[in-house]
């Protein structure tokens, strides 16, 4: 233990060079700026930035840079979400259900400044995890197999199902939907084509950005367009700034939950900030004293989601470093940062590049301060936004939604994606159907489908082996539980009612 | 020696190249004038766009012409190649082919355009290097170990590979069928979902790209073969499956363009994109990725990648039949 504080002083003593801090600083005003602008994520920011780093600079400072660009998008996300229902990146999109409707009430002050707070401490818990009990905790992630990872989006699946406030009949529907969804494209067990209808776009499946940002965004557009009535986004007055009493009561444990289950999902390969931001929303609203009101503007379903995405980004860098397994796109992408500039991540990354490492996570306390000091004093400057007149804000977030998707892969079908998920949404907010069940199965079809046909290969066919295996055993119960204690309180208030 | 044989043949078709250009197409011998653009038919970050770009990088410095290299990743490479295939055949729009895109054809998916015939061959770069891999604890010293094990034992060896088709699994399908071994084929997302497989003991070896490469430097992991026809100088020690008398697939790297480019045009392509395989950048960017340097002229790439296809659709085939 004392080694590993050694070491960190050590890595502190590297960060703190005025060359890295430039670096860093760099990395997390790019980092926040790619987070808010809808469709631009951190993925091609960094992609983009690759060659430049294998001109400029030192390794380290390049990684710091590259690594703030990451953390950072996760600062930024949040704030399109909450102010225009437009999930700045893929990991914020839960953030839309009670952020935006905070900001509707005229509470985008203080939901902006807990997102940020929030950010700020799970970053901070995860990389204390991330210095102390990373490596082991690694090394425990491989075990989590097919089985384990088909229980997980199981009870993903299960949980989102409640995630709307409406009829469970409808959560399922809108969660099978996602489902089907998410299966379009080409079978990654037989190689033959699901659903695509010839299409070879659709071949890779419906890709995943564009249809957030149309169902959530742009079919927010539309509806308030529908309406005419509007001047701006704004119902009410905007209140104060900064989170109440009552606020920081509700926030703070949400934050803590966020914190620890981000970090342990940010861990397994083929986690990530998205799943650890699903998870803690609904385990807030599970918690919670007064369920109800999420999804009409409870603070925690902020918190907690926000905290988890930090988290989940700043843990996924021990795979990545400890284990050279990048868990996700961005951390692949680092993964190549690095291999340009001739580090090897891996089990020797610890042994041959123990300045890198160390420098890198030391320049993760450094950058979560800036971050900071950098989104706190913005939050004023971001609500102001909503005075905008919504005739002028609306081209402008469906014009950037399009520059943003096209930006992803250079691809005009995923234009039209967007702009068919938008038309879906706005159909959607108009019949009272919440999206988001549809919009997390859509993310976990691919984890179910993957994980559910590879783990029966293993077993020879023989469903037992979910059962058999403890993890996935334990998780499979948690979800029986579940599903058992919806269906009682539904029956129990039906009676109830009728 | 083989790439100083390239580098004076890249010599020789620039030469070429100028003497052509002395005819009448008054266009083509200022080739070129203006940007080229470069296809990745795959994300950024991958082993292709990384090698790409930095071959890339190393041509336009040869060729006094910046050359753009865009993304366009998807649909196991159909999108972007299918775009290439349309692109205006003026040496303006170029590309890099892998072996997953003629792959797709010998599995008999439909391509909306010729897997051979749509592509001029501009150069070859080089392999990707494959390996059979397994825990360092695992009971198998040798391939022959662990084929005799697969015979005595059917269907209770697992292995993971990127996925359905890939070069990596066609490798292992090509030696379980000529073996008399089976093993049973668990399909990973991508060749970095293989390797949190076999160290979660998921899967008892991988056929892989050199995910494992960092894990054999430590111990972890016994690398049993590898798929080059020859031995590799980073694994002196390890067999190639040409030598154990084993077919393998290559995973190969070309740079292509539209059919009907100008022949003046493409030798002057040629001719810089293997001079610059002699590049110190990228050089190193190759031996960090594992990928063997190869040079090779355009048209022998196009007969290496047509013999290929048609070893693959056999394979197929083979398999089909074998009820795999």
């Amino acid at each position: 233990m004392s080694s590993a504080f050694d070491m960190l002083l050590y890595g502190f003593s590297l960060a703190f060079q005025p060359e890295n801090l430039i670096f860093a600083l760099i990395g997390s005003v790019l980092g926040t700026f790619v987070g808010v602008l809808p469709g631009l994520g951190p993925v091609a920011t960094i992609a983009v930035l690759l060659p430049l780093t294998y001109q400029a600079g030192s390794p380290l400072g390049s990684i710091i840079m590259l690594s703030a660009i990451y953390y950072g998008a996760m600062y930024g996300g949040s704030t399109t979400s909450i102010l225009m229902r437009l999930p700045g990146e893929a990991a914020s999109v839960i953030t839309c259900l009670d952020g935006y409707e905070m900001a509707k009430q005229g509470r985008a002050g203080p939901a902006l400044a807990i997102a940020a707070i929030g950010s700020f401490v799970a970053g901070t818990v995860a990389i204390v995890g991330l210095t102390f009990v990373g490596p082991a905790f690694a090394n425990a992630a491989v075990d989590f197999g097919p089985p384990e990872m088909f229980s997980l989006a199981l009870l993903g699946v299960v949980l989102c199902a409640s995630l709307s406030g409406g009829p469970p009949l409808r959560g399922i529907a809108m969660a099978l939907a996602g489902i089907l969804l998410g299966l379009v494209g080409v079978d990654l067990m037989t190689g033959v084509e699901r659903l695509s209808m010839g299409s070879i776009n659709l071949t890779g499946g419906i890709e995943l950005v564009p249809m957030l940002m149309g169902l959530f965004g742009l079919g927010e557009v539309f509806h308030n367009l529908s309406k005419q009535d509007g001047a701006t986004l704004l119902t009410t007055k905007i209140g104060k700034l900064m989170p109440t009493r009552r606020d920081w009561r509700e926030s703070i444990p949400a934050i803590g939950r966020g914190s620890v289950v981000g970090f342990l999902i940010g861990l397994l390969p083929g986690g990530g900030a998205i799943l650890g931001s699903l998870l803690s929303y609904t385990m807030e609203k599970r918690v919670s004293a007064h369920p109800e009101r999420f999804g009409k503007g409870a603070i925690a379903g902020v918190a907690g989601p926000e905290s988890a995405n930090n988290a989940a980004a700043t843990s996924s860098f021990v795979p990545l470093l400890t284990l050279g397994l990048p868990g996700n796109a961005v951390t692949a992408v680092l993964f190549a940062g690095l291999l340009i500039q001739n580090i090897q991540p891996g089990p020797m990354m610890l042994v041959q590049h123990a300045d890198i490492f160390w420098g890198v996570i030391a320049s993760m306390y450094v950058g979560n301060m800036m971050l900071l000091v950098l989104n706190l004093p913005l939050v004023g400057l971001w609500v102001q936004l909503l005075r905008v007149p919504f005739w002028l804000l609306a081209p402008a977030i469906v014009m950037v939604s399009v520059f943003g998707t096209y930006s992803l892969r250079n691809n005009w079908f995923d234009v039209g994606v967007l702009l068919v998920s938008g038309g879906v949404g706005y159909l959607f907010r108009a019949a009272a159907y919440e999206a988001a069940p549809m919009a997390m199965a859509f993310i976990l079809a691919d984890i179910l489908d993957t994980s559910l046909r590879q783990a029966l290969l293993m077993s020879d066919h023989s469903l037992g082996i979910f059962f058999t295996r403890p993890r996935s055993g334990v998780i499979l119960a948690i979800a029986a539980v579940v599903v058992v204690s919806q269906l009682y309180s539904y029956h129990r208030r039906h009676r109830r009612t009728s | 020696m083989k790439s100083m044989l390239g580098f004076r043949l890249g010599v020789a078709a620039l030469a070429c190249a100028g003497f052509l250009a002395h005819g009448p197409a008054g266009a083509q011998d200022k080739f070129p004038e203006r940007p080229i653009t470069m296809i990745v038919p795959w994300g950024p970050g991958g082993s292709t766009d990384v090698s790409g770009r930095a071959l890339a990088k190393a041509a336009e410095a040869l060729l006094g012409q910046p050359i753009v290299v865009v993304n366009k990743p998807g649909a196991s490479t159909m999108i972007g190649m299918g775009e290439l295939a349309n692109a205006k055949p003026d040496g303006y729009t170029i590309g890099t082919l892998s072996s997953t895109s003629y792959m797709l054809k010998a599995q008999g998916r439909q391509l909306p355009y010729d897997a051979v015939e749509a592509f001029s061959y501009i150069s070859y770069y080089g392999d990707n290097l494959i390996g059979i891999a397994v825990l360092a604890d695992a009971p198998w010293k040798s391939l022959a170990e662990l084929i005799a094990d697969g015979k005595a034992h059917p269907g209770k060896i697992k292995y993971g590979t990127a996925g359905v088709g890939s070069t990596q699994h066609l490798t292992t399908e090509a030696l379980m069928l000529s073996s008399g071994a089976k093993f049973v084929h668990i399909p990973q997302k991508g060749s970095a979902g293989s390797m949190p497989a076999l160290l979660g003991k998921h899967v008892d070896f991988i056929t892989e790209v050199s995910v494992w490469a960092p894990f054999v430097a430590e111990g972890k992991v016994r690398l049993l073969a590898v798929s080059t026809p020859k031995r590799t100088q980073a694994y002196p020690d390890v067999p190639s499956l040409g030598e154990l008398g084993y077919n393998s697939r290559r995973s190969l790297q070309a740079i292509i363009g539209p059919a009907g480019m100008p022949e003046p045009v493409r030798l002057k392509l040629e001719g810089a994109f293997r001079k610059a395989l002699d590049n110190e950048g990228f050089r190193n960017a190759m031996k960090t990725l594992h990928m063997e340097v190869i040079d090779l002229a355009g048209p022998d790439v196009k007969k290496l990648v047509q013999s290929e296809l048609q070893h693959a659709t056999e394979l197929v085939q083979r398999m089909k039949a074998a009820g795999n």
